[in-house]
């Protein structure tokens, strides 16, 4: 629970992409890479190196499967560190902004 | 108080911008979570194969087998569809009023339509109950979805 979380900078999750990846897991649960580029606006590169980054931190799990077509899909999905860790850093940015 | 976070590694005007950001990003999140329209209605339609099942004579244990299959199939393929694990009962505390209701109400019009339909003996009892089962499992459906939107739109 956002209102419950213990306010705590998190260096990962900083990031504004990272911050945003973490906030739309945290929403939808497992979520397709292409959802995740389209709305953050980003490159397949660039998201790639942000999932990787929150995947190292242990903030979410990257997964693959198949999708229609015999293609390839990747999923990312928040892990319990991560929703803990996102959480708090939003109460930290609530904090700082007096919200 | 102010000058700690000051001093930190965010300002007050980097945290405002972020806490916005995640803001704007609700309203796409909240859109995404939303099955479509379509879906709903073919969940309304297997629960309405379901009770014609009711009229198939020797056939009716298929029909019953396929029309749930259909149903339960119908949310298998959900994340497919959008593209999120997102879903009314796992992901909103405001989608499971209406899915109960949902639940209780289609149970309810079926069991008085198969109980009419038998005692009856008369097929046109089944269209009637088809149509209401239908047509609360499409509304609650409906109504379901906008909680679940509404659910993510509130949320972090």
């Amino acid at each position: 629970m956002p209102g419950k979380a213990v306010a705590r900078f998190d260096e990962t999750i900083h990031g504004v992409v990272r911050l945003r990846v973490c906030g739309m897991l945290a929403r939808l649960g497992a979520t397709d890479f292409a959802v995740i580029r389209d709305a953050l606006g980003v490159s397949d590169p660039t998201l790639s190196k942000h999932l990787k980054q929150l995947e190292q931190a242990g903030y979410i799990r990257v997964q693959k499967g198949l999708a229609l077509g015999g293609r390839t899909k990747t999923w990312a999905e928040l892990t319990d560190a991560g929703r803990v860790a996102f959480e708090g850093h939003v109460a930290f940015l609530r904090e700082v902004t007096g919200d | 108080m102010e000058s700690i976070y000051e001093a930190g590694p965010v300002d007050r005007d980097d945290a405002r911008s972020q806490l916005e950001l995640l803001a704007a990003d609700r309203a796409v999140s909240s859109s995404r979570a939303a099955a479509p329209w379509w879906l709903i209605a073919l969940h309304g339609l297997s629960v309405a194969g379901f009770v014609f099942s009711f009229g198939l004579g020797r056939w009716e244990a298929a029909g019953f087998a396929i029309s749930a299959l259909v149903f339960v199939g119908l949310g298998m393929i959900r994340p497919w569809i959008t593209r999120t694990r997102a879903e009314p009962w796992s992901t909103s505390t405001r989608a499971v009023r209406p899915g109960v209701l949902q639940f209780v109400s289609a149970v309810a019009i079926i069991a008085v339509g198969a109980l009419l339909f038998k005692q009856l003996d008369a097929e046109w009892v089944l269209w009637p109950t088809a149509i209401l089962a239908c047509g609360t499992t499409v509304w609650f459906g409906l109504q379901m979805e906008r909680a679940l939107a509404l659910d993510v739109a509130e949320g972090v």
